[in-house]
């Protein structure tokens, strides 16, 4: 009995050393107590997946309902999912087209008082989701606001003002990822291609750009998670008006207010399988390795 | 007025960097000249080349490359290549494409920047490296690599901080003697920061040795070794041929005494001193080799003395204490053997605490 345990332990040990190319010396318990506690945190991710699945495809089986075709085939579900990825994904690239600047000034520039910068950019990340909405409606009650909605562009219950929402409530954590990315570049690479001869411009685009590429990428998708999956703000502030403000998360919680759980994680599962695929495109994208 | 034979003169710079200052900053740096910025870690070494290079903007005074003053010039006007320690190697950019990316900003021909590589992998010996990323070569390559981007430009200045310090002994060796042959045949100026004595004694025409952000004393190797500064410059130096000594009062002045034995007048105030005994005109020997008028004899005994490759030298038991390296190579003295220092008192150099 005492054999076979050391042969276990000997026999798991020697799978984590192959692995995890444990390093010598280092205490055998730490690859198996880290690689442990991530089978159970994806296992649990798993479970509650498959639940889902499962609970879906048993109650089909009994009711004969057929929660995605019928998802598919609804006009109010089609129109709500093409509103939610093409907001999501212009507020995804908004949030990196002002990240990225920002980030620099953050990460490069002398700014006096700094420190109110940074916390003025960490206030989406602070301030309760729903607040955003309310916010953004108190703001477009302002003059200002009524000044700007007189230009012609309607943001309040309208799918600009989806967008709007969803830009504030993700660019801070596109703006985080960029400036980390950031912090790790050896600011010696652009010191040293200055002095073989190129402008400060020209440095960022041929230098920093390219060394924060993955950075970019993984604040994007991680920017366009976050819009994809936001609601309550987009309820205050765009509503939730049928064909023409209804996103997929306003879909599911509407439809699990009204009892109907199958509809709602039928669509819950739909959002997670392209989910899904678009992560894998982006690791493409940056040629298989890691995200962040 | 700026000297018209120095590529570079740095005139009574000062420049503040968190904590740190460098101040009051001043030499030249003659057409072709090897020069080394010698000095412990944390003196300002890399902050004085940034200045140079134009990655730093100083508060006050001037910077000259070749006749121009270039102290608030753009870093990509001045034509410096630049190798800092960590090298700065682009990751992403293989060895090919990092040596041409300075071609590239210079708007060079595609033909010319084939040419230009070739010539810089055949100088470098890195030809079988070209298409290898940055990653995957080993310190010895990678300094060579930044060096020949550095290169590639045909800059008018050469900045290498601390190129050696990275690697194992005999790839210094070997990068050392590569240094010297590159100098002699591109007739570059050379700006090398290293805090090693045999290095730079090994490469530099002239020595500039810093502390705490300010140069101490720069001149010809030759020069500083025979006439140190301070105690610092010789500390630093490691020079061999420092004796403790007193400076007493005497009838006629002041008056140096090693072993209590009077040396040398002095001007220098009483108390501790060293004295630097010049090495070229010593004699050591086993019988009293007789008075002179001009000169000083000693008697020492002998308390180490190695003729083996570790370590050659001989030290004495008194305050003369010092060890002379390779002077007398082939000497049979015993150790406890009684002998006699003789070298003229005009050529003693005294420095104080």
């Amino acid at each position: 009995m005492q054999a076979a345990g050391c042969r276990f332990y000997l026999e798991t040990r020697y799978f984590f050393m192959m692995h995890s190319l444990r390093r010598v010396g280092q205490w055998p318990w730490v690859s198996l107590g880290a690689g442990a506690i991530l089978f159970a945190y994806t296992g649990f991710i798993a479970i509650l997946l498959a639940a889902n699945l499962i609970y879906l495809f048993s109650d089909m089986a009994d009711t004969g309902a057929t929660y995605f075709s019928d998802i598919f085939r609804s006009p109010d579900i089609r129109y709500a999912a093409w509103l939610t990825l093409w907001t999501s994904l212009l507020s995804c690239v908004l949030a990196i087209l002002f990240a990225v600047p920002c980030a620099y000034a953050l990460s490069r520039l002398r700014i006096p008082a700094k420190p109110l910068f940074d916390m003025l950019v960490d206030t989406p990340i602070i301030l309760p989701k729903i607040v955003v909405g309310v916010t953004l409606l108190v703001f477009f009650q302002t003059a200002m606001g009524r000044g700007i909605q007189g230009l012609g562009l309607q943001f309040v219950f309208a799918p600009a003002g989806i967008v709007l929402a969803q830009f504030l409530c993700v660019s801070p954590y596109a703006l985080r990822t960029v400036k980390s990315s950031l912090d790790a570049v050896d600011t010696r690479l652009e010191d040293v291609s200055r002095t073989l001869g190129w402008s400060s411009a020209q440095v960022f685009w041929r230098v920093t750009l390219p060394m924060i590429r993955n950075g970019i990428v993984a604040g994007g998708v991680i920017a366009w998670a976050l819009a994809m999956g936001l609601y309550g703000p987009l309820m205050v502030f765009a509503g939730t008006t049928r064909q023409m403000t209804e996103v997929l998360p306003t879909s599911i919680y509407l439809e699990l207010s009204v009892g109907r759980i199958g509809t709602a994680l039928a669509i819950t599962m739909v959002m997670v399988f392209f989910a899904m695929l678009a992560l894998l495109l982006f690791k493409r994208l940056v040629g298989g390795q890691s995200l962040w | 007025m700026v000297n018209p034979d120095a590529m570079v003169s740095v005139e009574d710079l000062a420049l503040q960097a968190g904590e740190f200052r460098l101040r009051n900053v001043s030499f030249t740096i003659a057409r072709g000249e090897y020069f080394i910025l010698l000095g412990p870690t944390g003196c300002g070494k890399t902050l004085l080349v940034e200045a140079i290079c134009g990655l730093n903007t100083p508060e006050s005074g001037r910077i000259h490359i070749d006749g121009r003053d270039v102290t608030f010039m753009d870093p990509a006007q001045r034509r410096i290549g630049y190798v800092p320690q960590d090298y700065a190697l682009l990751p992403f950019k293989t060895v090919e494409q990092n040596i041409a990316f300075g071609l590239e900003a210079h708007k060079t021909g595609s033909k010319e920047i084939k040419e230009r590589l070739d010539a810089i992998f055949e100088m470098l010996d890195i030809g079988h490296l070209r298409k290898r990323f940055p990653a995957r070569l080993s310190g010895g390559e990678r300094q060579r690599v930044a060096l020949g981007r550095a290169l590639a430009i045909n800059p008018g200045v050469l900045v290498l901080d601390e190129p050696l310090s990275a690697l194992d002994e005999s790839t210094c060796k070997e990068l050392m003697g590569r240094l010297k042959e590159l100098h002699s045949q591109l007739n570059t100026t050379f700006i090398h920061i290293c805090h090693r004595v045999e290095e730079a004694l090994t490469l530099g025409d002239t020595l500039a040795i810093m502390r705490d952000g300010q140069i101490e004393q720069s001149g010809a190797p030759s020069e500083i070794f025979s006439r140190p500064k301070n105690l610092f410059v010789a500390d630093f130096l490691q020079l061999p041929n420092l004796a403790k000594g007193e400076v007493k009062a005497a009838s006629n002045g002041n008056m140096f005494h090693i072993n209590g034995a009077p040396v040398a007048e002095t001007q220098v105030p009483e108390g501790p001193a060293y004295g630097v005994i010049p090495l070229d005109s010593l004699t050591v020997s086993t019988h009293h080799p007789g008075e002179d008028e001009g000169c000083v004899v000693l008697t020492e005994r002998i308390a180490y003395n190695s003729t083996g490759p570790h370590e050659p030298g001989l030290r004495f038991d008194g305050e003369l204490g010092f060890l002379l390296p390779g002077i007398f190579p082939k000497n049979q003295w015993p150790i406890g053997a009684e002998v006699y220092i003789k070298f003229p008192r005009s050529a003693i150099h005294l420095l104080q605490e």
